[in-house]
């Protein structure tokens, strides 16, 4: 990945990291929670964490920053943002 | 006016024996092509899997004839986006025939190339770095939709079971086989709550029309496309309900509708397009209208998906339905990504 597009993916992380928000719809698919959450300002498509427990529309979550397990550790997209059931 | 004059479609499946140059070539044998001075071609996926890009030149070779060609995409609605273009460029009197195709090749590729690949129709920024595939999109709609009105998933399973059963009628069909209600939920769940036997498949296929300005007896007598301004599932105000396909509704008057194709890659979209089309109430598109004749071949889920060629498919059926029928109305609906783009196509019997 070029260096631009990789300081963008950055820069998105950050600005979302550690917000709360609500599961507007899930579903599960291919061992993963994949959940439509609604922020105050938005809303953001994002996997659960490995450890969340099963994810219902209406749940409240915490966006937090994780290392991918499925990527390789040079490649920068290892880090995700991911959602964790509050 | 612009009139619909020559239809064919190849058999849509697993064409094992057909590369993307054999299945352009076999509609363009059965159609003829001598007075056809345009070609519009709809196609996804020639460029990602197939390794061919600049297919006007293809076919004006298999053709056999210098042509304006051009290639439209626009996902799953590059046919039914092809047919709008043909149909303005007749209107604005630049041509008098113009020849439209939809063609794709799949199956030359394994599941997970061919998910990639379809993926890349959703928004590359916010779906396709999330890993996110075109089943896992349409099962959040679905899992919406059940939620706020609360139905159970078992709703979703008479629709493919009516999907199988239709698609008897073409002998083209993907599909021959005879499903219940139990073998849809006996079927693998994909993603929640989607199973198996509520998505459409994999397949190949060519469809062709000519469009001309000499009269016939089905008129093109309107063509709407628009694409949206929340191309993201994650920008949309409402998950349950695509808005572009209602705003394109609104330019039509489809109050005499007899017969639809609709865009069913998965059963949740069959059910969203009967209610954004108004022919169903909000909340019951999962039952089968009375007044209107849906998908009578089985539509995407049992005819087959062919993605670029879906929408001249869904063209090529009405035609011959309406002409066999005499239906005086039919409309094909036909969408790209999840609501992110829509070309309706109305024709009239003369």
């Amino acid at each position: 990945m070029k260096a631009p597009k990789w300081q963008r993916y950055r820069n998105n992380l950050k600005q979302d990291a550690g917000k709360n928000g609500q599961v507007l719809a899930c579903t599960f698919v291919n061992d993963n929670w994949l959940a439509l959450v609604k922020l105050n300002d938005k809303n953001v498509l994002l996997q659960a964490v490995k450890e969340t427990a099963v994810l219902a529309i209406g749940d409240c979550v915490k966006l937090v920053l994780r290392k991918g397990e499925k990527v390789a550790p040079e490649n920068p997209l290892q880090y995700r943002l991911k959602v964790e059931k509050i | 006016m612009i009139y619909i004059k020559d239809t064919y479609a190849t058999k849509t499946g697993e064409l094992w024996d057909c590369g993307l140059s054999d299945l352009l070539k076999e509609v363009i044998a059965n159609i003829d092509t001598s007075q056809v001075d345009a070609v519009y071609v709809g196609n996804m996926l020639g460029g990602v899997l197939n390794e061919q890009l600049n297919l006007g030149a293809k076919v004006a070779t298999i053709i056999g004839r210098n042509l304006p060609v051009v290639r439209v995409e626009a996902a799953c609605a590059s046919g039914g986006v092809a047919v709008n273009q043909a149909w303005q460029a007749l209107k604005a009197g630049f041509y008098s025939n113009v020849l439209v195709i939809g063609v794709e090749k799949m199956t030359d590729f394994s599941n997970e190339e061919v998910a990639r690949a379809l993926a890349m129709a959703a928004d590359n920024t916010t779906e396709f770095n999330n890993g996110v595939t075109f089943p896992a999109l349409h099962a959040l709609v679905a899992q919406a939709y059940l939620n706020k009105y609360n139905l159970a998933p078992a709703v979703l399973d008479a629709v493919s079971v009516r999907s199988h059963q239709k698609a008897f009628a073409d002998d083209k069909a993907q599909f021959h086989k005879k499903i219940t209600e139990d073998d849809v939920r006996a079927s693998a769940m994909v993603t929640s709550p989607l199973k198996l036997y509520h998505c459409s498949p994999i397949s190949d296929g060519a469809a062709a029309i000519v469009l001309s300005t000499e009269q016939t007896d089905l008129e093109l007598a309107a063509s709407v496309t628009l694409a949206s301004r929340e191309f993201a599932l994650a920008d949309r105000s409402d998950l349950t309900s695509f808005a572009v396909v209602q705003e394109a509704v609104a330019k039509l008057d489809l109050s005499e509708l007899e017969i639809v194709e609709v865009h069913d890659c998965f059963v949740i979209a069959e059910i969203i397009a009967l209610e954004d089309l108004g022919i169903m109430r909000k909340g019951q598109g999962w039952q089968e209208p009375e007044h209107v004749k849906v998908n009578v071949r089985g539509g995407l889920k049992a005819g087959g998906h062919a993605i670029g060629a879906t929408g001249v498919k869904q063209m090529v059926t009405l035609a011959e339905e309406m002409r066999t029928h005499q239906y005086q109305l039919g409309l094909a609906h036909n969408v790209g990504g999840v609501g992110a783009q829509v070309a309706l196509n109305l024709i009239k019997k003369r």
